[in-house]
């Protein structure tokens, strides 16, 4: 049973290493590929260590769905770490502050990062993965995925906090 | 299959209650609340079934594990929830106009600092990481304890300031 608790520890151990160094070494610095590397290598070393050892199939089986979903569990939380820190705007403003020593006014916090830098880097972003497109200085949805995932958080809102926007009343 | 089963009712119960209560009244601090809420449903449950199950320790530190595991990947799901997240801002506005499309122009009018930046700093001074004098905003050790490990790991992999 100790086997089997510690594997989702371990994989997810080893899913953090392999991203690391495939971000550092291999893929030349492509941060979303390197976490999908990462996470399918723990996945890989999760199966070996269930199905590898010599208990009942069913027992191997119940206790690997189990132990997928805190592996998934584990790595959505890796995953968001890791987005937090490249996209989050309390992370950014929390390190803005954290630079200036002395702390900043209001001013100087939108100064330092403004509703444009936020707009122009997810716009960006957003062309480069190919969501959005620009044709003649316009820009058009160019895959459902993110609009699905809007629309989804949208749904979620409505649910727990029972309006579609922070900014509804 | 019943580590499963278990788990998954001490998260639904937990989400059930929180549900009920923000309906109601939101917390000032939600995700301090439901760190709360679920550390009470955990902990009496646990109780529970380490006496139903003959005090089988493996078992109940099994649910233990899964329980948190589902639990914290819905915390981080709740912030995104919480905050509206610009990138989904934009797309639905792009997908609002229509065949007509958005310039630069269009899509950043009625998105101001208003909107993207100063409820976020709200955010981090009633979370106590920050600090506000009444002038200046202060990241306190509360604050810079949380920021470290991103600052590690991002000058680990030389990513940059990000945001």
């Amino acid at each position: 049973m100790l086997n089997f608790i510690m594997a989702p520890v371990i994989s997810l151990f080893l899913n953090i290493s392999i991203q690391i160094i495939s971000y550092k070494y291999i893929l030349k610095r492509r941060l979303l590929f390197s976490e999908y590397i990462g996470c399918a290598c723990g996945l890989i070393i999760l199966a070996t260590l269930h199905f590898g050892t010599s208990s009942l199939m069913e027992e191997k089986l119940s206790l690997f769905i189990v132990n997928l979903i805190i592996y998934g569990c584990f790595s959505y939380a890796y995953f968001t770490f890791i987005n937090m820190g490249e996209t989050a705007r309390r992370i950014r403003i929390l390190r803005e502050l954290y630079s200036s020593g002395t702390g900043l006014t209001k001013e100087e916090i939108v100064e330092h990062y403004s509703s444009r830098d936020i707009i122009s880097v997810r716009i960006n972003r957003l062309l480069s993965n190919k969501q959005i497109k620009l044709c003649e200085g316009r820009y058009y949805l160019d895959s459902p995925l993110m609009l699905f995932i809007s629309k989804v958080i949208v749904y979620m809102k409505l649910v727990i906090l029972g309006k579609k926007s922070e900014f509804d009343r | 299959m019943s580590i499963l089963l278990w788990g998954i009712a001490f998260f639904a119960i937990t989400f059930l209650i929180h549900l009920f209560i923000w309906r109601f009244r939101r917390p000032k601090n939600p995700v301090r609340a439901l760190i709360f809420l679920f550390s009470c449903v955990i902990s009496f449950g646990l109780i529970i079934l380490y006496y139903l199950w003959a005090e089988d320790l493996f078992g109940v530190l099994y649910i233990a594990i899964f329980s948190c595991s589902v639990f914290i990947s819905y915390l981080l799901t709740y912030s995104a929830i919480e905050a509206d997240s610009p990138s989904l801002v934009v797309v639905l506005r792009i997908y609002n106009a229509g065949r007509s499309g958005m310039s630069f122009k269009d899509i950043e009018s009625h998105l101001g600092d208003d909107l993207l930046v100063l409820p976020r700093v709200k955010d981090l001074v009633d979370a106590g990481l920050v600090d506000f004098d009444g002038n200046r905003y202060k990241i306190n050790k509360k604050g810079t304890m949380f920021l470290y490990p991103f600052i590690l790991y991002r000058n680990f992999l030389r990513l940059g300031k990000g945001g």
